[in-house]
């Protein structure tokens, strides 16, 4: 059976966001994009107004949403049933309803989740998704599930030990299974085509954030930490063949700018930090945020997953090409730059972390640690010496569900002072 | 206000037996170098211990040898958590991680009070814990010793079963390989085999034990299974005096319910802890029984203790092991798969970390254990146990259960307001109908003013 939301993301329009919907005259969210005259401007309204978004999407191509809580969730099994995955991000708003549900030791982004699931925001999800990885996360999906019930849920068992050799073998079967439940759930079939297409959409999403990374690795920066963040998260929320549409013309744009000068050259670390105003905080004290270490950054898109070709060979059994899909795309997220819960045994990400900070040309690294949270803050520590060692200054600054905003203006200034008295 | 429900009680007689094992073994895990033997360092081998068999004579001290010592001195504690905490490593995590890592900066963690060092061979990790493996690494650093990941996986539906219980296999057999590389020994099947059946062997009758207590009057107090607990790691499960142990104490505890022997002499309420009783507080468990209440059980206790046949309702019923269920074991392989069936399919150690079923499990295990309160223990030192708490005390609330919370840390004596939460158990108690029983609150050896 196929699906309109399937076929939808085989359609080739352009210019993408002036698609209105079949019989209608276009969704108040699609009016307000297509006026825009500037696309990198777009993703901003898109974070803004992201429930609109979906509602939107759901409304024009008939198809399911499906939420997530972790991005080592593959998306792109669902983008290919025909759902668009949409990463559930932090709203960042005082709330009184989930502390008789989740402990309040608990990071912010997990009770922030939960608070918006509770309180109707995501109405619109037709399935809640989560990858495997803390207990907190899996406290939140929990609680989602059994107070604000969405029709369709499944947890897609991601090992933590990723440097075994074991973990590929039980996480493509792990993979298998999703598909087929997702399967069952929406009524289409995942083909290897449409899978094969799927992880092709999702590589070129991942090329181009990548392209935009690259423009701030020199002197003169087209673009603010902050446009690229609303770029990374609006990837998160979107449709990634309008993503990648988007993004083309808004890297068509940045390219154009003449840039400025970089400040003092930081790189943030740290988890789920959606709160851009905090990024557009340090970048107004004089620096310049050229890189990121975050699962709402460069964790998201860093690598692709590379298909073995050809695809279909002599002797191989049927469904074998769907099974070296799935492989490929466990392999990717293995090898994706690890989270610190996966990051076990030798560490993986201290190198990861140097050689960003050389590629980039870092001055000073900001670690932002959601409070709270176990896997970042026995990394934190370890980090910053590891770093400081390297002769490049540190600074923690541990974050709750809000900004103290004026508290981290000081400290940031302060560290920005010792960067430039050490560089100078 | 209820009147105390009084029972015959009467000391356990293998408690003397049990004394003198855990002597015999500690001994025995102190002379293990001088033997030749190798030390293994790892908190998860409170569990998985016949991955120590196969290589003849092995001890695991846990994580740590002086962390009872540690526990049992507040102030000691306290100047491992400022060590740690000067290193940069938050207050808001895992407790008993940075008492441990605070011991080890101290140089207290490998050595004993009589100033002997434990120098382990390597550490074995047990990730069933996303805090406990990263504080690992850091000790395997420290040390400069190899260190071995296995992954503890569940599976999150009964289709995946199968996967996880290949996953969690398939590294035992990478574990044994990397063990005889590591330590140059060859790993002794036979050995490793026997040690697979006495695990499971221990680990049902654990599980009987507990289930036992749904007698009234229970035939044991919370504060005994703590002790049998305590035994169970010390010898390990692998062998053979645990489970042989087990059965002796286990064939006495079905006589005490069959006389209607009590735990303690007064069981007016049944009570139920949840989560870890505070390192450095062990004798809240005692608390009640100045009220006439008792603690009679512990879903992270009784999980600890022993594996079970999980039901649809929640509800436990002890685990039968592979022989009687007409699987024999005979070989590597056998041993290994039943191992790993042990902890996908029967421990709570996986099961246990998604949240839906820890609530279904409290509620019946409310009605099986006959409950007459529960006391949740919000534990700001441990993230692994508090989730499903606060949606358990929602779920026990709808089925007439009174519930009670305290705010604390299993391992960091700053976050546990002794008084305050005496004070507030003194309330919850007296909501239940109960009162002071005259001296008996001097008898149980802890009161406010202790």
């Amino acid at each position: 059976m196929t699906n309109p939301a399937a076929e939808y993301h085989n359609l080739s329009f352009l210019p993408l966001l002036t698609v209105a919907r079949p019989g209608g005259t276009g969704s108040t969210m699609t009016r307000a994009i297509a006026s825009k005259t500037r696309a990198v401007d777009e993703f901003s309204d898109i974070v803004r107004d992201r429930h609109q978004y979906a509602r939107d999407w759901k409304s024009r191509t008939g198809g399911k949403v499906v939420g997530y809580l972790c991005t080592y969730m593959p998306e792109e099994i669902i983008y290919a049933a025909g759902a668009l995955p949409v990463r559930i991000l932090g709203s960042h708003e005082p709330q009184d309803v989930v502390d008789r549900h989740i402990f309040s030791f608990f990071c912010s982004y997990c009770r922030d989740a939960l608070a918006q699931g509770l309180q109707g925001r995501y109405s619109y999800l037709d399935g809640l998704t989560t990858a495997h990885c803390c207990i907190h996360i899996r406290q939140t999906y929990d609680s989602w599930q059994r107070h604000a019930p969405v029709p369709y849920k499944h947890y897609v068992y991601m090992p933590a030990h990723i440097q075994s050799q074991r973990a590929k073998p039980a996480f493509v079967e792990a993979l298998r299974l999703f598909q087929t439940s997702l399967e069952e759930w929406t009524g289409v079939t995942v083909t290897s085509e449409s899978l094969d297409r799927a992880i092709d959409i999702y590589n070129q999403n991942r090329r181009l954030l990548k392209q935009v990374y690259e423009l701030r690795k020199g002197q003169r920066l087209p673009l603010s930490a902050a446009e690229a963040a609303r770029m990374v998260i609006a990837s998160q929320l979107m449709d990634k063949l309008e993503h990648n549409r988007l993004l083309e013309q808004a890297i068509k744009e940045v390219k154009r700018r003449p840039g400025n000068p970089s400040g003092v050259r930081l790189m943030v670390v740290g988890s789920e930090v959606d709160e851009v105003e905090l990024l557009e905080m340090i970048e107004s004290l004089g620096a310049s945020i050229v890189v990121d270490d975050l699962c709402t950054g460069s964790r998201y898109f860093w690598n692709e997953a590379v298909v073995p070709s050809p695809l279909t060979g002599e002797g191989e059994g049927e469904g074998e090409p769907l099974r070296r899909l799935l492989s490929a795309i466990a392999q990717r997220y293995i090898d994706r730059p690890p989270c610190p819960l996966k990051d076990l045994e030798e560490r993986r990400r201290l190198t990861h972390l140097l050689n960003l900070a050389r590629e980039y040309a870092v001055q000073g690294v900001i670690l932002i640690t959601r409070k709270f949270c176990d896997p970042h803050g026995f990394d934190a520590p370890v980090i910053q010496t590891f770093l400081e060692d390297k002769d490049i200054p540190t600074l923690n600054l541990e974050v709750d569900w809000t900004i103290a905003a004026g508290q981290f203006r000081t400290r940031v200034e302060a560290f920005l002072e010792l960067v430039r008295a050490q560089i100078t | 206000m209820i009147a105390p429900q009084a029972y015959e009680t009467r000391p356990l007689e293998s408690w003397a037996k049990m004394k003198e094992l855990k002597r015999k073994f500690f001994l025995h895990k102190w002379q293990c170098k001088e033997r030749g033997g190798t030390i293994v360092f790892g908190g998860g081998l409170l569990n998985f211990c016949s991955l120590l068999s196969g290589l003849g004579d092995a001890v695991s001290f846990g994580e740590g040898i002086y962390f009872s010592t540690l526990m049992r001195n507040p102030d000691l504690a306290k100047r491992c958590f400022e060590a740690i905490e000067s290193k940069g490593y938050g207050i808001d995590i895992c407790s008993s991680s940075r008492v441990l890592m605070g011991s080890m900066l101290l140089g207290m963690h490998n050595k004993s009070p009589q100033g002997v060092v434990v120098q382990p061979d390597f550490w074995l990790d047990i990730n069933n814990c996303e805090s406990r493996s990263k504080c690992v690494q850091v000790f395997a650093e420290y040390y400069k010793i190899p260190f071995f990941t296995i992954e503890v996986p569940f599976a999150p539906t009964p289709e995946s079963r199968e996967m996880a219980v290949s996953l969690l296999a398939n590294q035992i057999y990478d574990y044994i390989d990397w063990a005889q590389r590591t330590t140059g020994k060859t790993w002794d099947d036979e050995k490793f085999v026997e040690g697979v059946k006495n695990e499971w062997r221990s680990q049902t009758l654990g599980a009987k034990i507990c289930m036992a207590n749904q007698a009234v009057p229970a035939p044991l107090a919370l504060k005994h299974i703590d002790n049998f607990l305590t035994f169970m790691h010390l010898i390990g499960r692998q062998n053979a005096e645990t489970p042989d142990f087990l059965q002796t104490l286990l064939a006495e505890i079905e006589e005490r319910v069959r006389n209607g022997i009590a735990g303690v002499p007064y069981e007016t309420a049944r009570l139920w802890h949840e989560g870890q009783v505070p390192w450095f507080f062990r004798p809240l468990v005692k608390y009640p029984e100045a009220y006439g209440a008792s603690f009679i059980g512990s879903r992270f206790e009784f999980q600890a203790m022993g594996v079970y046949a999980p039901h649809e309702d929640g509800s436990w019923e002890a685990a039968m092991t592979p022989e009687e269920r007409g699987i024999h074991l005979r070989s590597r392989d056998d041993a290994v798969r039943a191992l790993a069936e042990l902890y996908v399919i029967y421990s709570h150690n996986s099961s246990d970390r998604m949240i839906a079923p820890r609530v279904t499990e409290m509620v019946a295990a409310a009605k099986a254990w006959r409950l007459d309160g529960v006391v949740f223990h919000m534990d700001l030192g441990c993230k692994g146990i508090v989730p499903g708490h606060l949606e358990a005390k929602l779920a026990l609330q709808k089925t007439g259960v009174p519930t009670f919370i305290y705010e604390g840390s299993n391992c960091d004596p700053r976050n546990l307001a002794t008084f305050q939460v005496l004070d507030r158990m003194d309330s919850f108690l007296e909501s239940l109908g109960l009162r002071k029983i005259e001296g008996n609150a001097r008898e149980t050896g802890v009161d406010k003013e202790d």
